[in-house]
């Protein structure tokens, strides 16, 4: 797509070698690249490095890669007045970009992304509407810009005061005010052919300064230069001595000026192309109009020429679009057969070199044999075929001695004297390992070669020229079959061997042991070329670089893309004299400075043979040139004159999408530190791009977005990133690239996303819903809890009850006067009724002592003991009293279980109160149990003094203590709130006549 | 020979106690019965008995409700109960003799050589001491009869300071600055007293918790009464000293 056009130049004022001849070369952006016009009117940089280049049809934006238009139709914020872009000027001050055009002053701010007419930011300055632009300059300080009109004069625009002033408003100046610079501080004006000053507001013609149609004036080597139409350049040296001279630069019509980076000054003409002048000599160094190089410039009509901020040199010509100058391919020189060869066509796959003493370079190619090169001449001097078509592919070559030189082709191994120029084959039938050859080494100090085919390795005696069979055992007895890349001997003798499958094998040759290293081969089984610097092994490998030291048998080093490696295929490794590797891998050469692990990348843009090299194919020699060999020819270099393109800036986001549609700001997204989404806005594309015009295909971006990237993603030159499903959080986007030597930016571009929570994922929400769920569970457990604590007290509540009731039920007064009726019993003699009733107590207390321990007891037996209670009672109240007891059989019969003596206490209050403290002995006690559907009923009458009479006969203390348990009893067993049990006071003609007691006890 | 009436309303509780009378105390002449207190009074009155044994608890008119009722009370009493725990210490508090039923004979036998030493005139002021703490609204015992060798003494228990330990009596400290023997133990009164407000401090102490000034530190350390007196808390009751002060 690059147009190139090579210029060789021949007045160079550095002496340098015909090997590695200084040549400019061009690449060319034109409407085939997306250029919207290819009249290239006018150029300015940016202060992000984008470069704007006007037209005659539209604005266009270049970064390198990608062109952006913009007309005054498509604009995306504000309007550009017209689409013939005349003169451009970057504000760097305000971050304005100065767009004047056939139609109006227009301003872009960068910042805002946003064309605006002259007057949003100059009101006072209508009378710019709608004129012809000739030119905008800058002039004396920062803040003052100086625009050039063709009907209006001269405005000074002050962006600071947002003020103009207008000049040369002269009928005869005003249309004729040609051009403007600030030269000594003061700003130099042609109009009407005269050269002005203005001094304080005024304006000064000097003297005898006629000048002829100035296109452009611009400031060299402190002398004013004028470009004119008619009279070429014009160079004024002093404004105190106005004297004009005409400057020959091989054309009259002249329309620009720039500068290089040698302080070299470039003069665009409209006729003869360029021409470059040496600073001091003022004579031209370099024209296009010689003849010799005429042809190769076919862009005559220069209309501009620009400086970037890399030092690239830029011409914008008619017709031929924008063309950019860099020096970069002068530091490798390359050796192809370009001649067509019995009518086939050139062939430079090169399988092996080797570099002879002298100026021969040895070449084994693929099908064509093996070539002869002279470096000193630059010609291929022989082209010679060993013999049949498949000896033709030569994979290796070596030298015995300066006259021996061997060969390993897929015909087998060959001899090639150099002086008779004759080849000697050598091949053993019975042996496999002898034809296809792949390698050939030879061994220090013995007479001996090592020869490997596809199928292993033998060696092969010089003396008597036969091959030996190679010892195929590791140290564990297992068959080995080695087919060898690459060998080298150590200090030590031993040879080490850069194997297929087995990785870097040591052979010791005297004992004939071969150990496979481990580790070396847990990082690849594929070893392509090894490396003996100073006791440590660097092996190329397919998955990368590795150093082995030989002593301490340690990995020192690894490198691979997972650590930054351009490519994982290491095909061959030289070291020059800095110290630094230099590898041939499928990505170009790598240099490798192994102190500091910086990796420098060349590629085939530098002036390679190819990206791509071949296995084991690279030499070195005395004078510290290195040579590699690839896919299309040989490179060889000096690697001390290598310059390394330390130009790396920092890469932009140039474009943020959501969800394919670009983010609408306020600003340049390229500007924003900080994006702020919601939470639905969580699928983004990032585009990004860096402004580098020196091979931005080579130039490579590093991202990552933190906490979600878990390492940086290495993604070559693919520009762009998309993210999706990125839940709400704070993000940190992180870019970085590299330029086509692999140096990264100093820089790391970091824009923050934040994507906002929907409210129902905000922290606040999230805390009330956690609290909730909190208080939730609190009041569940305390619920839980005090129900648990509920029934524990319940039970607990029984448990002291039912103790409470015992004791109550065994109340110590009626034991104790029990005992005390039986004593009176012993105290009289009366055995009978002593024995007699002491069983009864005894039984009844043990009835007690049983019932204790039980909750529940059967009805009989509680009615047993109720019976043993009422006989004592009897017993101590002299039968005071009658008893009678009525139990009907359904529940005399049942097996209900009640609790312990609950009807006890009503008994004993109708006998204590009731019928104790009745006169006389008619007392009488009735007790009737019956049932209902659900509860057992027991029913206590007596016909005793009654409750009221027994409430004031009541000495001080509460005797109805045993009554209140009851009571608490029965609630519980009922599981009711109030106790099932109705007193009822009887009554008869003469008053009280009893307590009627109704208990209801559950049945369980 | 002492004349004597048995009060109970059970029967069987006046046999009993009139067989063993009968059987091992002939000191004793039984010259009535009665069954309930208004009995009682009439029996008293008519018999002027040295001795009475009063059941507490009958129906009608209890024992300490009869006492009350009578004009005089020029006797000695020995109350008999089956059981009553606070009763029994009213009767302690008010230092009558009190019997357990059935009736323990070596019990009574000393309770009877006991009052035969003892004068009849203090009868009436222990009543009254017995039916004030009876009657406490609270039912705290706050009055006490001190017996000492020069007679009854009766004192309000919030008025001791504190108790000393002398062999087998006992020295008792008050907030007047007045002190008695008592012919008591220092364990006598310890379960007399209670741990309502008194504390065994010591082998030799019972202090009286709402005189206590301060507490020094020592070993038991150290407790300093209202009165200026210094008392030793022993080792073993440091701990639970100075939980129940709340330290």
């Amino acid at each position: 797509m690059h147009y190139r056009i090579i210029i060789l130049f021949t007045l160079l004022l550095i002496p340098v070698s015909a090997l590695f001849s200084q040549q400019l070369s061009f690449t060319s952006y034109t409407s085939a690249n997306g250029l919207s016009q290819n009249s290239g009117y006018c150029m300015a940089q940016d202060g992000q490095g984008y470069l704007w280049m006007g037209t005659q049809d539209g604005l266009n934006k270049f970064n390198g890669k990608n062109i952006i238009t913009f007309y005054k139709e498509n604009t995306r914020r504000g309007n550009l007045t017209d689409n013939f872009i005349r003169t451009l000027l970057y504000d760097s001050l305000n971050n304005w970009l100065w767009i004047g055009t056939s139609s109006g002053l227009c301003i872009y701010n960068c910042r805002a992304d946003s064309f605006y007419n002259a007057t949003h930011y100059f009101p006072a300055a209508d009378t710019l509407n709608g004129l012809m632009i000739r030119s905008i300059v800058a002039g004396r300080t920062p803040e003052e810009i100086l625009v050039l009109t063709y009907s209006e004069g001269l405005f000074i625009c002050n962006t600071k005061q947002r003020l103009h002033r207008q000049f040369f408003q002269q009928p005869h100046t005003k249309n004729n005010t040609e051009a403007a610079v600030v030269w000594n501080n003061e700003i130099a004006v042609v109009a009407n052919r005269q050269l002005f000053f203005i001094k304080d507001s005024a304006e000064m013609i000097l003297a005898d300064s006629r000048l002829d149609d100035v296109r452009k004036l611009f400031v060299w080597q402190q002398k004013l230069w004028a470009a004119s139409t008619k009279s070429g350049v014009m160079v004024i040296d002093s404004s105190a001595r106005p004297a004009i001279r005409l400057f020959n630069a091989g054309s009259s019509d002249v329309g620009t000026f720039a500068v290089d980076k040698n302080n070299h000054l470039w003069i665009g003409t409209r006729n003869a192309g360029i021409a470059i002048i040496e600073p001091g000599q003022f004579n031209v160094m370099h024209s296009f109009t010689d003849a010799a190089n005429q042809n190769e410039w076919p862009q005559k009509f220069t209309l501009s020429l620009f400086k970037d901020r890399q030092n690239n040199m830029w011409t914008g010509s008619s017709g031929g679009g924008f063309a950019v100058n860099n020096g970069k391919k002068n530091d490798f020189a390359l050796i192809q057969k370009k001649e067509l060869q019995y009518g086939k066509a050139a062939h430079n796959m090169i399988l092996s070199i080797y570099k002879a003493p002298g100026n021969l370079l040895y070449e084994g190619t693929q099908l064509e044999g093996m070539r002869i090169y002279d470096l000193a001449t630059d010609r291929t001097i022989s082209v010679i075929n060993p013999g049949g078509a498949s000896a033709n592919s030569v994979y290796s070559i070596t030298a015995s001695s300066p006259a021996s030189i061997w060969v390993a082709s897929v015909a087998g191994l060959y001899n090639f004297n150099s002086t008779l120029k004759k080849f000697t084959h050598y091949v053993d039938s019975s042996m496999l390992t002898s034809i296809t050859g792949q390698y050939v080494y030879k061994l220090k100090g013995r007479d001996s070669l090592l020869y490997s085919s596809y199928h292993g390795a033998v060696f092969f005696d010089l003396k008597n020229k036969k091959f030996r069979v190679f010892k195929y055992q590791d140290d564990r007895g297992k068959q080995v079959n080695l087919v060898v890349h690459n060998a080298l001997e150590d200090a030590k003798g031993n040879i080490w061997l850069g194997c297929v499958g087995y990785g870097l094998v040591r052979y010791n040759i005297t004992t004939h042991a071969i150990e496979i290293i481990d580790a070396v081969k847990a990082f690849s089984k594929t070893v392509n070329a090894l490396f003996d610097d100073n006791g440590v092994l660097w092996a190329g490998t397919t998955d990368g670089l590795i150093a082995y030291d030989i002593a301490s048998g340690k990995i020192l080093h690894t490198f691979s893309a997972a650590n930054g490696l351009p490519g994982n295929v290491i095909y061959s490794i030289e070291k020059d004299a800095q110290g630094n590797f230099w590898c041939g891998t499928n990505v170009g050469l790598l240099k490798i400075d192994p102190r500091t692990n910086k990796i420098i990348q060349v590629k085939a843009s530098a002036g390679l043979q190819a990206d791509e090299f071949n296995t084991a194919c690279s030499d070195a020699d005395d004078s510290g040139n290195l040579y590699f060999g690839g896919i299309n020819g040989v490179t060889f270099f000096n690697p001390s004159a290598f310059s390394v393109d330390k130009f790396s800036p920092e890469p932009l986001i140039e474009s943020f999408k959501i969800a394919n549609k670009e983010i609408d700001l306020d600003e340049a997204v390229s500007y924003r530190g900080t994006i702020e989404l919601n939470h639905s806005q969580n699928f983004i594309t990032l585009q990004y791009g860096v402004n580098n015009f020196l091979n931005h295909d080579e130039c490579q971006y590093k991202y990552r977005l933190k906490n979600v990237d878990a390492d940086w993603v290495f993604s070559g030159n693919r520009s762009f990133v998309n993210y999706s499903g990125l839940t709400p959080g704070e993000y940190k986007f992180q870019l970085q690239s590299s330029n086509s030597n692999g140096i990264w930016s100093n820089g790391i571009k970091e824009l923050t996303i934040i994507i906002y929570p929907a409210w129902w994922q905000t922290w606040w929400f999230r805390l009330i819903v956690l609290f909730s769920a909190i208080a939730l569970l609190i009041v569940a457990v305390a619920n839980t809890i005090s129900g648990i604590r509920y029934k524990a007290a319940i039970k607990q509540k029984m448990v002291e009850t039912e103790m409470a009731a015992l004791k109550a039920q065994m109340n110590p007064h009626f034991m104790f006067n029990c005992i005390n009726s039986i004593d009176a019993f012993i105290q009289t003699n009366d055995k009978y009724n002593a024995t007699l009733y002491l069983n009864k107590f005894a039984k009844l207390i043990r009835n007690v002592l049983d019932s204790s321990k039980q909750n529940l007891v059967n009805f009989s037996k509680d009615i047993d003991t109720l019976k043993l209670y009422l006989e004592l009672e009897l017993l101590r109240n002299e039968n005071k009293f009658s008893v009678q007891l009525d139990i009907a059989d359904e529940v005399a019969n049942s097996d209900y279980k009640v609790p312990p003596l609950i009807i006890q206490p009503f008994v004993e209050n109708a006998i204590v109160h009731g019928l104790r403290n009745k006169e006389g002995n008619a007392g009488k006690l009735e007790i009737v149990i019956s049932k209902t559907a659900t509860h057992i009923v027991y029913t206590i009458t007596d016909n005793g003094i009654g409750r009221l009479a027994a409430q004031q006969l009541k000495t001080g203390k509460d005797s109805s203590y045993g009554i209140t348990m009851s009571y608490e009893r029965i609630k519980l067993l009922n599981e009711e709130e109030t106790a099932a049990v109705i007193f009822t006071d009887l009554y008869n003609d003469d008053g009280a006549a009893g307590t009627h007691v109704i208990v209801n006890l559950k049945i369980k | 020979m002492q004349t004597a009436i048995i009060i109970d309303d059970e029967a069987k509780g006046r046999l009993a106690l009139k067989e063993k009378l009968k059987s091992y105390c002939p000191e004793i002449a039984l010259v009535a019965e009665a069954s309930n207190g208004k009995e009682g009074i009439e029996a008293i009155a008519l018999h002027h008995p040295q001795v009475v044994f009063l059941d507490i608890e009958m129906p009608g008119m209890n024992g300490f409700e009869m006492l009350n009722n009578l004009p005089d009370k020029n006797f000695h009493i020995i109350f008999t109960t089956a059981y009553d725990q606070y009763a029994i210490r009213a009767i302690k508090y008010a230092a009558f003799d009190y019997l357990l039923k059935p009736v323990d004979i070596e019990e009574l036998r000393l309770a009877i050589q006991k009052i035969s030493l003892l004068p009849v005139h203090q009868t009436k002021n222990q009543v009254d001491l017995l039916t004030q703490n009876i009657n406490h609204p609270r039912k705290l015992l706050n009055k006490l009869a001190i017996p000492t060798l020069d007679g009854l003494f009766f004192y309000d228990i919030n008025d001791i300071i504190y108790l000393e330990a002398n062999s087998n009596y006992t020295t008792l400290f008050f907030n007047n600055n007045t002190k008695i023997v008592a012919s008591k133990t220092l364990k006598d009164f310890e379960e007399l007293l209670g741990d309502d407000i008194f504390f065994r401090s010591h082998h030799s102490y019972i202090i009286n918790l709402n005189y206590i000034k301060r507490y020094i530190r020592g070993d038991g350390g150290q407790v300093e009464l209202h009165n200026g007196t210094c008392l030793e808390i022993s080792r073993r009751k440091k701990e639970e000293f100075l939980k129940i002060i709340g330290y």
